[in-house]
């Protein structure tokens, strides 16, 4: 009989702590993660773009074109692909950081809507 | 993968006194280990009652987070069913946001259900232990006793029960049920091996090495048997079980794993059980050879998570010929001749490239500082070609220094080059325009195979440049990046001393050793297994090494074993059949039938025939009883391995008068031992009797006339290194040769012309001469027994003849006694016996009276020629008289034909049909 007791209370004890260590658990270590994930994915989409590639070379002519009006082509090409990249990126940029923001919100969110459904009863 | 091992000193172990606070129950065969400055300790409690606290928790987790789920589900679905409704009257943003139900609320509250169950997976995840790599400790001070063990800072201490994966604590709980199950009172490392016999990973490690499980576990319960039972009890943690546990995480950190793998629990069962140990050394298996199949099933983990790592980074690498930057151009010409090893890689069509990070390395400081290119020089199948793989391949995941990246790696084909360009300096041009365009994309890394094939070509007909000369130009303006390769003798001959030579870096490719070829065909043999549908044994693995490196001398590792790798795949798939494991003897088989040699254990069958080997001589060979048992003996010992390896299989000086069978039994032994009569080496010393003749033995000075074509000797050993070497006549030869031979016979090697060593240590060397026969004939017909004649013989007439440092070398010398009347009679016999067998051809049957063959003994025998007027005789006699016979047409199918005496032969026609 007390062995059963003991095995309840170590369970109880589990669970009530898990419970308690929700939230803090959610702004520490998962904070952390849902940073590291979001700047993971921003530099994967940079590697994909290749947008430092582009920068480093902006003044070297395309397709090795060295003459004046190549050079001038080049140029005004890449800025005009650097661009798109650029908007491109950004965009990217601002999805995943909305993301890390849903991840800050989540929480009080949800408390905030159960807190206004709670009234209807 | 080829690190050199950290520094750290082995694990030392300390015992818990009973007497500190800890208390007297608690500290019961408990055990410290100082490990590179940390102190290790085992604190986890695995008492039957613990390990049912650990299943409760468990199972009510389980139950928890399931009935959460549930609810979760439950309330997703209540949000769905909101959302119809809403559509239903009309769909807007402001229905939704002012919608207010109860059914939202069980919505919203299952939504943060689903965040809890979403932290109670990932938090968990995260408690994981991950064992970290410390530098090696400064203080590695070897700590002498208890006191000041327990001296060092808290910080430094590791439990180490949390780096076990979940695989590996839940054996140890079964261990320690195992045990309680069997009323032991301890729980012991034979306890552990029960439960991890039957592991996975752990049945892999045994079926690799051989050993039947049905047998393995059969031990297993025979030596848990032995132990004493008691009353049951929760059996507590025997000593040598923390010792064990401690150096499963000395394994694991050793091998940097993250954490402590079942396999390391194994390796460390062997390392500290008694029980387990001699159960290993009854099934004859070696800890080492544990560790390497070990090693074998992590390579193919390691490459594994290699493998998806590089395919998830190749993505980026474009396609085309187009760098990711855009300053490339398009390289007609140039694809015209050449392939790109890059594209290549990206379809994953290079071979894999394993253990050759130090040559990379070598390759990127070449090229980062100061050189205009690199040549690799090595011997064919060193794997230079593979170095250039794994180069494509890091070239591909961009894994290579600044210079390297966002380039093509592309190997210009020298065939392609050079076919059909006739027009006087049509080469030159071509040579030009693809330098032109390597240098205008300035993204493309030039690989030449085999350099040396540059120099001296050009349509000019050897006059003006040659394309090295033409290369070298843009070399030695460090215009793009070239890696060549070459082997050692070319590159010495035609790259050193060349200009070449001087903008090249050397990089010299050695052959791999032993283990690393080792690592190389663990590596391979996921392949080769999933191509034929066998299994590799470590045995045949190891056999496999061992072979090659003792009979393939030609060819350089690891080539000549991957390539016997997959010839034995294929010969047991096609021999066995599939899903069959590879063992050493078929390995052995491969090896006998490539080299001509038997390898493979030795059956009853061929055990036997051994035996009789002096009898199977005698078949052909009649009399010389004493020279036949001592050739047999040492034939029996060669074959049963129990030679000296470093010398000739045997060293055989056959002495007597020309006729009685010398060379004879030469013939039988080559027939005998290396399957036939051709593989027989015979040299003619008596053309060897000035001091320059050495020259054709092995072969002239390299600038010499035929400087590189390696002498007589050399060359046909190098060719057939299985064979017998007949040295007719030895006492004629000059000293100067005999002392080469000096050399063969003691360390089995000789160097020839061009330096290459040439291994003799497979040969049975026999030399042959016909000093002192006089003497031999004179003593034999005074009746002096054969062992006085020879040792006479040593000390008069040999000793004129040759040192005696160079009679001490062989390994028996042995006298032929001239034949005697008896023994000719048996020799006509067979003589006879051998026209009869060409006569059975024709259809013909040929008989000998007794008397006529008697004749022909007479006729025949000479003292001084022995049985060779013998030979000469039937000739003139007996096939002379057939030949007409036959040509008159007296002699027709079905005949029989019988020789009498006075040379007459007697024809029986057969029947007309």
């Amino acid at each position: 009989m007390t062995f059963i007791l003991t095995s309840l209370k170590i369970v109880a004890v589990d669970i009530s702590w898990s419970i308690v260590y929700f939230p803090i658990w959610w702004y520490s270590s998962g904070l952390k993660m849902a940073a590291l994930f979001v700047f993971r994915k921003i530099s994967d989409a940079e590697q994909a773009l290749a947008i430092g590639i582009l920068l480093r070379y902006l003044f070297k002519p395309m397709y090795a074109d060295y003459t004046k009006s190549g050079r001038a082509i080049s140029l005004v090409v890449r800025i005009i692909h650097l661009c798109v990249l650029l908007v491109l990126f950004i965009v990217a940029t601002i999805f995943y950081f909305t993301l890390f923001i849903v991840w800050l919100m989540l929480i009080p969110a949800v408390i905030y809507f159960i807190y206004l459904n709670a009234q209807v009863i | 993968m080829t690190e050199t091992p950290d520094k750290i000193p082995p694990l030392q172990l300390y015992p818990w006194p009973d007497s500190t606070s800890e208390g007297k129950g608690w500290a019961k065969n408990r055990l410290l280990g100082w490990f590179n400055g940390k102190v290790l300790y085992w604190e986890r409690d695995v008492d039957e009652l613990s390990i049912w606290a650990t299943k409760l928790r468990y199972f009510s987790r389980m139950t928890w987070l399931t009935m959460l789920g549930l609810f979760g589900v439950y309330g997703l679905l209540l949000g769905a069913w909101q959302l119809f409704d809403i559509i239903d009257i009309g769909f807007s943003i402001k229905a939704i946001w002012e919608a207010r139900e109860p059914r939202l609320l069980f919505f919203w509250a299952s939504v943060i259900v689903d965040l809890y169950l979403y932290y109670a997976v990932k938090s968990e995840a995260q408690k994981k232990r991950l064992i970290r790599r410390v530098k090696p400790a400064s203080q590695q001070l070897l700590k002498t006793d208890f006191e000041e063990i327990l001296k060092v800072p808290r910080k430094e201490w590791i439990e180490i029960s949390q780096y076990l994966t979940a695989e590996s604590l839940q054996l140890v709980e079964q261990s320690v049920n195992a045990s309680s199950t069997l009323k032991h009172q301890l729980v012991e490392p034979i306890h552990l091996m029960e439960v991890i016999a039957k592991h996975k990973n752990v049945r892999l490690v045994f079926a690799r090495l051989g050993v039947s499980p049905k047998l393995l576990s059969e031990m297993i319960d025979r030596s848990l048997k032995i132990k004493v039972q008691g009353y049951r009890v929760t059996p507590a943690l025997s000593q040598s079980y923390h010792q064990l546990l401690l150096g499963a995480f000395e394994e694991a950190y050793l091998r940097r794993s993250e954490n402590i793998e079942v396999t390391d629990l194994f390796i460390a069962i062997m390392k500290t059980g008694k029980t387990a140990q001699a159960i290993l050394y009854d099934l004859d298996v070696e800890i080492d050879e544990l560790r390497n199949v070990v090693t074998w099933i992590n390579i193919q983990t390691i490459l594994r998570k290699r493998f998806r790592r590089y395919r998830s980074k190749a993505r980026f690498k474009p396609k085309g010929n187009m760098n990711r930057s855009m300053t490339a151009v398009a390289t007609p010409f140039l694809d015209r001749f050449s392939s790109d090893l890059t594209q290549l890689a990206k379809a994953g069509m290079m071979t894999f490239c394993v253990n050759r990070e130090a040559e990379l390395e070598s390759i990127y400081r070449a090229v980062e500082s100061d050189s205009n290119g690199v040549v690799l020089v090595g011997n064919p199948g060193v794997g230079r070609k593979t170095i250039i793989a794994g180069l494509a391949e890091r070239m591909v995941s961009e894994d290579v220094p600044p210079v390297f990246r966002d380039k093509r790696l592309v190997s210009l084909s020298m065939s392609a080059l050079i076919a059909g360009a006739k027009a006087p300096g049509a080469l030159e041009e071509r040579l030009l325009n693809i330098v032109a365009e390597v240098m205008r994309s300035g993204n493309i890394v030039l690989f030449i195979e085999d350099i040396h094939n540059m120099i001296g070509i050009n349509t000019e007909r050897g006059e003006g440049l040659d394309l090295s000369e033409v290369l070298d130009e843009f070399l030695k303006k460090r215009s793009f990046i070239v890696i060549a390769s070459s082997n050692p003798l070319d590159y010495r001959r035609y790259v050193e001393n060349g200009s070449l030579g001087e903008s090249l870096h050397r990089i010299p490719v050695s052959e791999m050793d032993e283990n690393q070829t080792t690592l190389v065909l663990e590596a391979k043999s996921s392949e080769i297994e999933f191509q034929q549908d066998v299994y590799f044994s470590y045995e045949s693995i190891a056999a496999m090494v061992k072979y090659a490196k003792r009979y393939m001398h030609e060819r350089f590792f690891p080539e000549k074993a991957i390539q016997l790798m997959e010839e034995v795949g294929a010969f047991v798939r096609r021999t066995h059949g599939k899903k069959q494991i590879v063992t050493a003897e078929d390995v052995a088989q491969i090896v006998s039938v490539k080299v001509k040699m038997p390898i493979t254990k030795i059956s009853e069958k061929e055990g036997a025939k051994l035996m009789n080997l002096e009898t199977r001589i005698h078949e052909r060979l009649v009399g010389q009883s004493e020279a036949v048992k001592m050739v047999s003996e040492a034939l029996r010992r060669a074959r049963a391995e129990l030679r000296d390896l470093k010398r000739p299989i045997a060293n055989l000086m056959f002495l007597g008068p020309t006729g009685v069978g010398k060379t004879e039994l030469s013939k039988t032994v080559a027939e005998v031992y290396f399957g036939s009569e051709e593989a027989m080496i015979r040299i003619d010393m008596s053309e060897y009797q000035e001091q320059k003749s050495i020259d054709r033995l092995i072969g002239a000075p390299p600038g010499m006339t035929r400087g590189d074509e390696g002498g007589y000797l050399t060359e046909a050993v190098r060719r057939t290194p299985f064979s017998l070497l007949l040295l007719d006549e030895i006492e004629k030869a000059h000293p100067d040769i005999l002392n080469l031979f000096l050399q063969v016979m003691d360390d089995g090697r000789l160097t020839d012309s061009l330096g290459r060593t040439i291994d003799f240590t497979n040969v049975v060397l026999i030399a042959t001469s016909n000093a002192g026969t006089p003497l031999i004939q004179k003593r034999v017909r005074e009746k002096v027994p054969i062992k006085k004649i020879r040792d006479e013989l040593i000390n008069t007439e040999l000793a004129k003849h040759f040192r005696p440092e160079f009679l001490n070398r062989f390994d028996g010398i042995m006298v032929f006694k001239p034949l005697e009347p008896k023994e000719l009679f048996e020799i006509a016999e067979l003589l006879l016996n051998k026209v009869a067998r060409r006569l059975d051809s024709k259809g013909i049957v040929l008989k000998a009276t007794h008397e006529a063959v008697e004749e022909l003994v007479q006729e025949g025998y000479d003292p001084a020629f022995g049985a060779r007027p013998l030979r000469r005789v039937i000739q003139n006699k007996v096939d002379n008289a057939l030949a007409n016979y036959l040509l008159t047409g007296k002699l027709t199918r079905r005949d029989v034909a019988i020789l009498e005496p006075g040379g007459v032969i007697r024809v029986e026609k057969a029947e007309r049909l």
